[in-house]
């Protein structure tokens, strides 16, 4: 096999490449952990209630209605490249560093909508339960979240 | 011959700036760059930041030693390996049918399509043609 030759060679490059990759990391000003932070848990238990989810029509209707706080639980990196127009960004990844800011934003409205990329993650149920145990209670969990609102072409910003 | 070279030559020095031009962004924002890796859902979660780290470096050393030409049986089939990796993943985000962005090069607005995949394929076979047709002396 003519591939053969070369497959230990090419392991030491990459493995070369790969340390000063590591090793650039520790200056980058970007720079990020070297294990990601692992996704939250699937809830299954029954301690907090389960929020009511609402899907991309009602949404919409309780968008326009204009009484609702969407929230996006997404990181700030995918926020700011678009999220549903007026929301604001509460990242559960970093939820103690970010909570204390956006804390008195959130008891402006009466009730809150929380989002997050689609309905395939997890993330707007673990920040629903995060913020039902700091006291708010009228919680709705949009479950289409930005994939949904997107394909339906409904109003969103970006923020730089 | 002597066409057939400069042919072989211009399509090396073509990838290699591809492949540069590739790392850079990713270079410059691993936040960005890991996101991009999580959003495909293939990884596990403790392998997609390391990935973000590495691999950007990776394609930098595969692009500059594809330009000046060294060691380019070894860093083309990494480039050949590479592209079978970055297609399978491309693909199968795509039969899955979730619309993410490509992360190909960097964190464009390029929303994964069957063109990305054909774009792949073209690279692949650019990187196959390097690794075949360079002879085992030109290996510095």
């Amino acid at each position: 096999m003519i591939f053969k030759n070369y497959i230990g060679e090419m392991i030491f490059w990459g493995i070369v490449a790969s340390i000063l990759g590591i090793f650039v990391n520790f200056f980058h000003p970007h720079k990020i952990d070297f294990i990601r932070k692992p996704p939250p848990p699937k809830i299954e238990d029954t301690s907090s209630p389960n929020f009511t989810e609402i899907d991309v029509d009602m949404a919409k209707t309780m968008w326009e209605m204009g009484e609702y706080l969407f929230v996006d639980s997404r990181t700030e990196v995918q926020y700011k490249k678009g999220h549903i127009k007026g929301a604001i960004n509460l990242s559960w990844e970093e939820f103690e560093k970010h909570y204390p800011k956006v804390k008195d934003i959130l008891k402006t409205k009466p009730a809150l909508v929380i989002y997050c990329a689609g309905e395939e993650c997890d993330l707007s149920h673990s920040l629903a339960k995060k913020l039902y145990k700091e006291g708010f209670s009228e919680i709705y969990v949009f479950f289409g979240g930005w994939e949904a609102w997107k394909a339906e072409n409904l109003p969103s910003e970006v923020s730089q | 011959m002597k066409f057939k070279n400069i042919l072989l030559n211009l399509i090396r020095i073509a990838l290699g700036v591809i492949f540069i031009y590739a790392a850079i962004p990713k270079i410059l924002r691993p936040d960005e760059f890991a996101d991009a890796i999580n959003n495909y859902r293939i990884l596990p979660y403790f392998l997609v930041n390391l990935m973000a780290i590495c691999l950007p470096y990776v394609e930098l050393l595969i692009g500059i030693f594809l330009i000046f030409g060294f060691r380019i049986k070894a860093v083309s089939f990494g480039a050949l390996t590479l592209m079978v990796i970055f297609i399978i993943a491309v693909f199968s985000a795509w039969i899955r049918g979730i619309d993410i962005n490509c992360g190909c090069f960097g964190t464009g607005k390029e929303i994964i399509s069957y063109k990305e995949i054909i774009r792949d394929i073209i690279f692949l076979l650019m990187a196959f043609l390097t690794f075949l047709k360079t002879p085992k002396w030109h290996t510095l």
